[in-house]
């Protein structure tokens, strides 16, 4: 019953706010009708309208299901220095981090459901009443952990709201052991995911062993270079609060991240291009282009300077601790590894093709519909799920504001029935 | 707060009642799992039963396409020109060893007459399929079974079981996979498995003009293919890869390896 | 024991329950009889309708065609790999027809030469010279390719005739009934073609090009007068030039 209350409460949040949270969420909704068109279509006529083929038959929207896995597992680095090391400043924003991580999975699982031909199908990966091929394929390895660690963090952010909502000091032997269990969850599910690449000889670019580590690096660049950005907005336009340092501590972990994805990367790159093995065609095609096809240099190398320029900005402490040019940092590291993990992680695994041919591909306009379908879904979950966390702990929004809600509302029937009597 | 009472202990009978239906579904499905693991456990009929594979003569095929449009006829495999269950290759090597390979239409229409072209020093044809792999790729990452290989050495596709992923499309070294656009399945080479089993020789083979594909059973000492083996220095595709594909090839070329 | 606990334990069995009782109905029956898949599904791929049939089911109705190629180089060949699946010929024969193909490229995807065809697996020819003007099938027997039309015909007449040279130099025929040749027998000009007939390739006809050639019949003073024979001063009627250079030999009056 308590727990309904709590539901409750939550709904009356996401009902009520300003005109432009609400034209925020009409936009969100448009764009979801909008994408969901293109999805219709692919729903009907199946996967042959997207643009993928035998050559390059997984693409766009699986470089986009491990780019948020990626987010999915930096959110909760954040994790880290809040309960280990005890950092304060962070504390109080872990549960943003989580939020984040649970957006960001369903995100990811929506992902995987729009890229399989028989969707409808879906439940036959689940363990027990599905026939889950386990322990051999990695794809439901995958998709296990994705599936503990979106309930782990989900429980956890739900309980810390919760015990908020009832002004409750949450229970500490419960939420310390699940947010610790959920640290190696966040690096289990990256690596799961680079191992789901990594498992398949049959595809040389993507069978190197540093393949789980660079995931990570570069994951733990990518995530909490959204919530840098993230923070500031909310801390702009609602009454979240959070401190400079705190921004600038999570900076600072950024960079090590940073210089260990850029240093991976090198790794890769020499053993590739000194050893020079019939498998360099795959680096070739992406840094070089083979003949005439370059289609994906300038995607490569803008990777990889973006990449270089962040770290720079990031480690230059004066840099660092001018907003500014933080924020620049974080977005380019951003839009690097968007690409690093999408199109130049994907691509190359299948071009040229076992054939030796070259297909060229670009997202049909259905998997751009589709993309922005779970995106703005993502967005809107995001959003309530924030809006619900910002009332409670920094609005004080309570149990307390439901009861007073009523009352007010029955002092103004009593006083309506006076006056008309 | 007797009506109360009453209510709670109702409900407590209901528990108690589902949890024995519960605890005999358990004990009921526990020989389910069992039944898996027991089939895990090595029980696959290699040695008894047959164990089919393909052997194709390099120098005997003409490269007529022959056996890629038979298998498009037999199997209903879609037209349009990116789906194919059984295709021939043609690897041109120059000189300076430029490697080019081609396979229009997958060689469903024949090869056209070529230029003339001076700079060529070798040609050969090579026709592919689904090498049912004894250690499949495919039927490792499957994630719902719905890809695996029969008691005969055949890697065949559940085609009402799978969901679609396109995980062993990526998974399978030689291209021999494809989501088919309207059952949304993942489609391959059955080897006839139809055929074979009323004890016809699969579509391709049995079109094959020169005779240069085979079929057979490599359990059997006296079967076509293994005579085959045994009387060529035969090759499979990718070795280094460990698959231990059951394709086999006679003079198959070193480009193509 | 705790209530909280009781309840708990409770909920737990009931949730363990309805997964169970979930997974005795959505997991298929035969799953893992055989190993990690549905041993139903060997008898699903089993049950393919098969579309290619055993041709003795051809040789029964097309004894003749079945006869004549048991003896040339195709006989092991499969009479579907060049007509098609025979599935719905055999429920139906008058309405479903066989694929027939008598398009030259149909014969060039085994025969048209390739560096990648063994010449000692297939005889191959180059398709853009060998005899361009004729589709394959005019002269060679699909059947058994050996027998040629045309040695057929010369070997019942024991004769070589235009009507011989027709079969398989069909387009010429058609140029050369046009015009003003129309009447004059291949013979006239390209002499005797028994040898040619027997093995086309090792022996070729004459083909005159000289001026004098032409002189026999269309030259003043050279040839006897006839009526409807174009007569021509052969020395002065374009002299540097041979008379096929702008005259085409077989529709004379049409120009290169």
């Amino acid at each position: 019953m308590n727990f309904l209350r709590f539901i409750l409460g939550c709904f009356k949040i996401i009902f009520s706010g300003s005109r432009v949270y609400f034209a925020w969420l009409f936009f969100l909704l448009m764009m979801i009708i909008w994408g969901g068109s293109g999805y219709l279509n692919q729903l009907e006529n199946g996967l042959i309208v997207t643009n993928m083929r035998d050559s390059v038959s997984w693409a766009f929207y699986i470089g986009n299901f491990t780019f948020l896995v990626g987010v999915a597992a930096a959110a909760v680095m954040l994790v880290i220095p809040a309960y280990i090391y005890d950092w304060k400043p962070i504390k109080e924003i872990v549960i943003f981090g989580e939020i984040l991580a649970v957006c960001a999975v369903i995100m990811c699982i929506s992902f995987i459901v729009v890229d399989i031909g028989n969707p409808q199908k879906f439940w036959h990966m689940l363990p027990g009443i599905g026939t889950m091929n386990w322990p051999a394929s990695i794809l439901t390895w995958d998709f296990f952990v994705l599936s503990t660690y979106f309930l782990v963090n989900l429980t956890v952010a739900t309980y810390l709201l919760y015990c908020y909502f009832y002004k409750k000091h949450y229970n500490k032997s419960i939420v310390i052991p699940l947010v610790l269990f959920s640290i190696p969850m966040a690096v289990g599910i990256h690596t799961v995911t680079a191992f789901l690449y990594n498992a398949l000889p049959a595809r040389p670019f993507w069978n190197s062993a540093l393949l789980a580590p660079r995931f990570l690096a570069s994951a733990f660049c990518s995530g909490p270079a959204i919530l840098i950005i993230l923070f500031q907005i909310l801390r702009k336009t609602t009454k979240f609060e959070i401190k400079d340092e705190a921004i600038f501590k999570i900076a600072e972990l950024m960079v090590y991240a940073m210089f260990i994805n850029l240093f991976f990367t090198i790794a890769e790159l020499f053993k590739e291009f000194y050893s020079h093995t019939e498998h360099l065609l795959y680096w070739k095609y992406l840094y070089f282009g083979i003949g005439k096809n370059t289609e994906l240099v300038v995607y490569a190398w803008s990777s990889i300077i973006m990449s270089i320029i962040a770290f720079v900005i990031f480690l230059v402490p004066k840099t660092r601790y001018n907003f500014f040019t933080l924020n620049l940092g974080a977005i380019l590291i951003y839009s690097s590894v968007y690409i690093e993990k999408g199109i130049t992680l994907i691509i190359p695994g299948f071009t040229p093709d076992t054939l030796g041919q070259i297909y060229v591909f670009v997202p049909s306009s259905t998997e751009i519909h589709t993309a922005v379908m779970i995106f703005s879904l993502g967005f809107l979950l995001f959003t309530f799920i924030v809006k619900i966390a910002i009332e409670i702990i920094f609005e004080g929004y309570s149990i307390d504001s439901l009861k007073i809600k009523k009352t007010k509302q029955y002092i103004d029937e009593k006083e309506l029935t006076s006056i008309n009597n | 707060m007797e009506k109360e009472n009453t209510k709670v202990s109702s409900r407590r009978d209901f528990f108690k009642k589902s949890g024995a239906i519960a605890g005999g579904l358990l004990l009921v499905s526990m020989l389910d799992p069992l039944k898996q693991i027991k089939a895990l456990a090595g029980e696959k009929p290699k040695g008894k039963g047959a164990w089919y594979g393909i052997g194709v003569d390099l120098e005997k095929c003409i490269g007529c396409g022959s056996c890629a449009k038979a298998c498009k006829t037999e199997n209903n495999v879609p037209k349009e020109p990116f789906f194919f269950r059984s295709w021939v290759e043609q690897y041109s090597v120059t000189a300076n060893g430029v490697v080019k390979v081609q396979s229009p239409n997958g060689g469903v229409d024949g090869f056209k007459q070529p230029v003339l072209d001076k700079e060529i020093e070798k040609s050969f044809f090579i026709p592919k399929s689904c090498n049912h792999c004894a250690k499949s790729p495919c039927e490792q990452v499957c994630p719902v079974g719905a890809t695996f290989i029969s008691p005969d050495g055949v890697v065949l596709v559940d085609e009402t079981y799978c969901i679609g992923c396109g995980y062993c499309v990526q998974a399978c070294p030689y291209a021999c996979r494809y989501l088919h656009p309207v059952k949304h399945t993942a489609d391959k080479c059955t080897l006839c498995y139809h055929r074979i089993k009323k004890g016809l020789a699969p579509a391709c083979i049995t079109v094959c003009p020169t005779g240069a594909k085979i079929y057979g059973d490599l359990n059997d000492k006296n079967s076509d293919l293994v005579k085959f083996i045994k009387e060529h220095n035969c090759t499979v595709l990718k070795p280094h890869l460990n698959t231990k594909p059951k394709f086999f090839y006679n003079a198959l070329k070193e480009e193509a390896e | 024991m705790p209530n909280q606990l009781r309840n708990l334990i409770i909920v737990f069995a009931i949730f363990v329950g309805l997964f169970l009782t979930a997974r005795h109905f959505l997991v298929p029956k035969t799953f893992g009889d055989l190993g990690h898949y549905r041993a139903d599904a060997l008898q699903y791929n089993i049950d393919h309708e098969k579309k290619f049939v055993d041709t003795t089911l051809c040789s029964n109705c097309h004894t003749d065609i079945s006869n004549s190629k048991y003896v040339g180089a195709h006989k092991l060949i499969n009479c579907q790999t060049c007509h098609g699946a025979g599935n719905k010929h055999i429920e139906n024969p008058t309405i479903n027809k066989m694929e027939k193909s008598s398009e030259r490229e149909f014969c060039a995807k085994c025969h048209a030469k390739n560096l990648a065809r063994s010449s000692t697996v297939i005889k191959q020819v180059d398709i853009t010279k060998h005899n361009i003007d004729s589709k394959c099938v005019n002269c060679h027997n699909p059947h058994s390719p050996e027998i040629k039309m045309a040695q057929v015909a010369s070997n019942q007449n024991k004769k070589d005739e235009p009507a011989i040279c027709i079969m398989c130099h069909d387009k010429i025929d058609k140029i050369k009934t046009k015009g003003m040749h129309k009447s004059v027998p291949c013979q006239s000009c390209h002499g005797e073609g028994l040898n040619h007939i027997k093995s086309p390739s090792k022996s070729n006809m004459f083909k005159p090009s000289k001026r004098e050639f032409c002189g026999k019949c269309h030259g003043i003073g050279i040839a006897p007068k006839s009526k409807g024979i174009k007569q021509i001063d052969l020395k002065e009627h374009n002299i540097e030039n041979k008379c096929i250079d702008c005259h085409i030999g077989h529709n004379p009056l049409e120009f290169k």
